[in-house]
């Protein structure tokens, strides 16, 4: 199915698989551009599977230093960017529990205190898609987006932080999630 | 968190709603990012893929396959300093699995510089021990500190009585007891090795 890219500024910055590319091929600024784009979710994911931020924060500069050196194995054709790079945080992250001999221990979520390694696994890689895409963001929806779902403030409490008219909240929201919409499209079809 | 609370919803036809709704329950499933650490939100120092040395000849060759060496400064000195007020200095690469990073920290008053090492991917051996050069004209200039592997990984914290300096490289040996001399023999190297 063809993705019908509304805005031609998201179609404008490079993709995962062309910033992989460039670093295969020793470019540091593509590097540094992966970098920024994934950095938060590897973290995210190192500390929800190991629970605990000093590993988690070895276990970030590990994926970097394998994606620098692996990535002019990365071939296009099979796939897009993310998924590649989801699975060299997932070998670091493992490998990194290996170390200690313990095995992964993901922090359980509230909401699934009793889901199999199947939904963990579907709820890391949602979280993953997620935090990725925010990357992709302009600042000023990725941060109505941090205000509206996870600070735990009102419609209005948002408003004031922001300095905007309460309606402008809802349409900005409006905005950043179609934004998200199109990112995840994109990168994950 | 209701969808119409916070999404202006107006004119939007059943398909892009659905989209929409989509993504916020996405957002609400995955919950917040976390908090990156400040002094990683740099990426980190340049990554210097070194060739991995083999001795010929020598036994130890396979085993010692990989090993990491560092230099310092010209272009290879990155990243800044975390609350420790240490810098990441390098990460170094043999072979697929080994892998070591290198901070430094400020010198003190009277000139003793911190530094932590960490290593893993290196072969665990019982016969002799690795060690970590300051390395100039092709030769040892100081030796920093010796080093055991145990399991996967081993971090190892010393103080050194000067400063590194740009164009300094650093070279990690390995010594193993009654075959090779001190500095033992050099396991990998920068690109000339």
């Amino acid at each position: 199915m063809a993705i019908v890219v509304q805005h031609p500024r998201i179609a404008l910055v490079c993709t995962d698989a062309e910033l992989i590319q460039r670093t295969g091929a020793g470019d540091r600024t593509a590097f540094e551009k992966l970098y920024k784009r994934y950095a938060r979710p590897v973290f995210g994911l190192a500390l929800r599977r190991l629970g605990d931020r000093g590993r988690a924060e070895d276990a970030l500069q590990e994926t970097f230093a394998s994606v620098w050196r692996s990535a002019s194995t990365y071939k296009p054709e099979r796939g897009p960017g993310a998924p590649w790079l989801y699975g060299v945080a997932r070998n670091a992250i493992v490998d990194r529990s290996r170390a200690r001999n313990e095995p992964p221990a993901e922090a359980p979520d509230e909401p699934s205190l009793d889901a199999g390694p199947d939904e963990r696994a579907e709820a890391a890689w949602v979280q993953w898609r997620v935090h990725r895409a925010l990357e992709r963001l302009p600042e000023r929806e990725r941060e109505v987006i941090a205000l509206a779902y996870w600070s735990g403030l009102s419609q209005s409490e948002v408003a004031e932080r922001l300095a905007i008219p309460l309606g402008t909240v809802k349409t900005r929201t409006r905005a950043a999630l179609a934004h998200l919409a199109e990112v995840l499209e994109e990168d994950f079809g | 968190m209701r969808f119409d609370d916070w999404v202006d919803s107006e004119g939007l036809s059943t398909e892009e709603r659905a989209r929409l709704e989509r993504v916020h329950e996405l957002l609400l499933e995955a919950g917040p990012p976390a908090a990156l650490p400040r002094r990683l939100e740099r990426a980190p120092g340049q990554l210097v893929p070194f060739p991995i040395w083999r001795r010929r000849g020598l036994a130890f060759a396979a085993a010692a396959a990989a090993v990491a060496a560092a230099a310092f400064g010209g272009g290879y000195l990155v990243g800044e300093s975390g609350g420790s007020g240490m810098k990441e200095v390098v990460v170094l690469q043999g072979s697929q699995d080994a892998f070591a990073s290198l901070r430094v920290g400020a010198s003190d008053a009277v000139g003793n510089t911190p530094m932590e090492l960490r290593v893993r991917g290196l072969p665990e051996r019982e016969h002799g021990y690795y060690e970590l050069f300051v390395w100039r004209n092709g030769k040892p200039a100081y030796p920093c500190t010796g080093f055991r592997m145990r399991g996967d990984q081993t971090t190892v914290r010393f103080t050194v009585p000067y400063e590194l300096k740009a164009g300094t490289q650093l070279v990690v040996t390995f010594v193993e007891r009654g075959k090779h001399a001190w500095p033992g023999a050099r396991v990998m190297g920068p690109q000339s090795v």
